[in-house]
């Protein structure tokens, strides 16, 4: 019962952060998506412009047009950095959703189920040897009276055997109830040691979350004006380039004044995209900060909610005991 | 034309910059005289290549920022996958005790059939 009422003690603290985590690993989704796009996008619509400043500069007499000195907006060396750090923070999110639901572990659970049943096992085996030192009876169990009939010429002759199994000291339920307490207790002992080292650990990452968070919205803003200088230069270009050519034939002036709208209609698109990214990127800042105050305690919470995550807690252990009992009628019925 | 600045950018002179690139910009859209738009389009990339040098500039230099950051992010990774191996061991070691007692139910029942 001590390890139980402990258990749910600690646990019931958890349930709050592994909530926070996981909001947190949903937050991070979409920055590491939608920043990877952004900065492939901003590249490709930066080709597209030089491609178009190209034709300009193609019979300019100085300087001479050289394609080999282009370059691109964002090289692989940088973009790789950015990727890279995208990567770690999902590696981070991923880790702190995994170590929050550390106490709800399968691996916990089959080594508490194992444990119980050594434990009642070892108990149901010594349990005979002392009762029968201390000159106690156990209450059989079981009695199995066994009769065996030969036939031999014209005799007939019975043999009437009878034999008990005792009743062991650990009921099914009562191991049961163990595992259960094994399981509580190896909770405990995984929240004590996420309570002592996760905390500290979040509130240090939390300021370089939000240098990071500030960082990509930097990224973002300078995107975001580079896309739109570069689609109006395409946009005049195109533009400039079906003006000077009035002899162009109807159908193919047709075409390239029809690309006009279509350009426009990207460029807004690609606005729209890093305005969603600014969005998903403060959320990120947010629910940071928001999983490091719940990792400190300083989330102001009503005795309500923390009996709620008691009952929680009690639940999940609960249903923990009930896959024991199930298991059991399984392995029964076999 | 104003002469070339310095790179990167103050955020006044970038406002400056910027400003003479929409005015440039406003321009163009509002003609359709072909040689308003050449002497204006010629003009365009003289303003814009100075803001997009600042952009590279400080695209780039943010870059050194995030390789920062990498570091730390990995050394917290590092700090938290110790962290997730130590709560994993608690489980094996419940396992361990469960295998040790079985062993030690074994040596009893030996002992108990002698």
């Amino acid at each position: 019962m001590l390890a139980l009422s402990l258990s749910l003690l600690a646990t019931g603290c958890l349930s709050p952060l592994n909530k926070r985590s996981v909001a947190f690993s949903g937050a991070v989704t979409p920055v590491v998506d939608q920043a990877a796009a952004a900065y492939h996008d901003a590249n490709a619509i930066h080709d597209l412009r030089v491609d178009y400043d190209a034709v300009a500069e193609f019979d300019a007499k100085e300087p001479v047009y050289n394609p080999r000195h282009t370059e691109e907006l964002l090289p692989d060396k940088d973009l790789d950095a950015r990727l890279k750090v995208l990567a770690a923070l999902q590696l981070y999110a991923k880790n702190l959703t995994a170590i929050t639901n550390g106490t709800d572990s399968p691996a916990l659970q089959d080594a508490s189920k194992a444990l119980g049943g050594a434990l009642s096992s070892g108990a149901n085996s010594i349990a005979p040897s002392i009762e029968s030192s201390y000159g106690i009876s156990s209450t059989p169990a079981s009695t199995t009276q066994t009769t065996v009939t030969t036939v031999s010429g014209n005799t007939t002759s019975t043999t009437t055997s009878t034999s008990s199994t005792p009743k062991p000291v650990i009921s099914a339920d009562t191991q049961n109830a163990i595992s259960t307490a094994v399981n509580a207790l190896g909770q405990y002992l995984i929240s004590r040691k996420i309570k002592k080292e996760l905390p500290g650990k979040i509130e240090a990452m939390d300021p370089h979350i939000q240098a990071l968070c500030k960082l990509l919205q930097d990224d973002a803003g300078l995107l975001q004006d580079q896309e739109r200088r570069d689609y109006n230069r395409i946009i005049d270009e195109q533009t400039l380039f079906i003006r000077v050519n009035k002899t162009l034939d109807p159908q193919t002036r047709r075409t390239e004044i029809m690309k006009l709208p279509e350009i426009v209609r990207q460029q807004r698109t690609a606005d729209q995209k890093l305005a969603t990214l600014h969005d998903a990127i403060e959320r990120l800042a947010k629910t940071h900060s928001e999983l490091s105050a719940e990792a400190q305690g300083k989330n102001p919470e009503s005795l309500k909610d923390k009996l709620q995550e008691l009952s929680s807690a009690a639940g999940e252990l609960g249903t923990y005991y009930s896959s024991l009992s199930a298991s059991d009628s399984k392995e029964k019925s076999h | 034309m104003p002469p070339a600045p310095t790179i990167p950018l103050s955020d006044k002179a970038h406002a400056t910059w910027q400003s003479l690139l929409d005015t440039i910009q406003s321009a163009i859209e509002s003609t359709t005289d072909t040689a308003a738009l050449e002497a204006l389009n010629a003009l365009y990339p003289q303003v814009d290549d100075v803001l997009t040098l600042d952009t590279e500039y400080k695209l780039h230099a943010n870059t050194a920022l995030f390789n920062t950051l990498l570091q730390q992010i990995n050394d917290t990774n590092a700090q938290l996958k110790k962290l997730k191996t130590q709560i994993e061991s608690i489980a094996t070691e419940f396992d361990d005790a469960a295998k040790v007692l079985s062993a030690v139910e074994k040596v009893l029942a030996l002992a108990g059939a002698a």
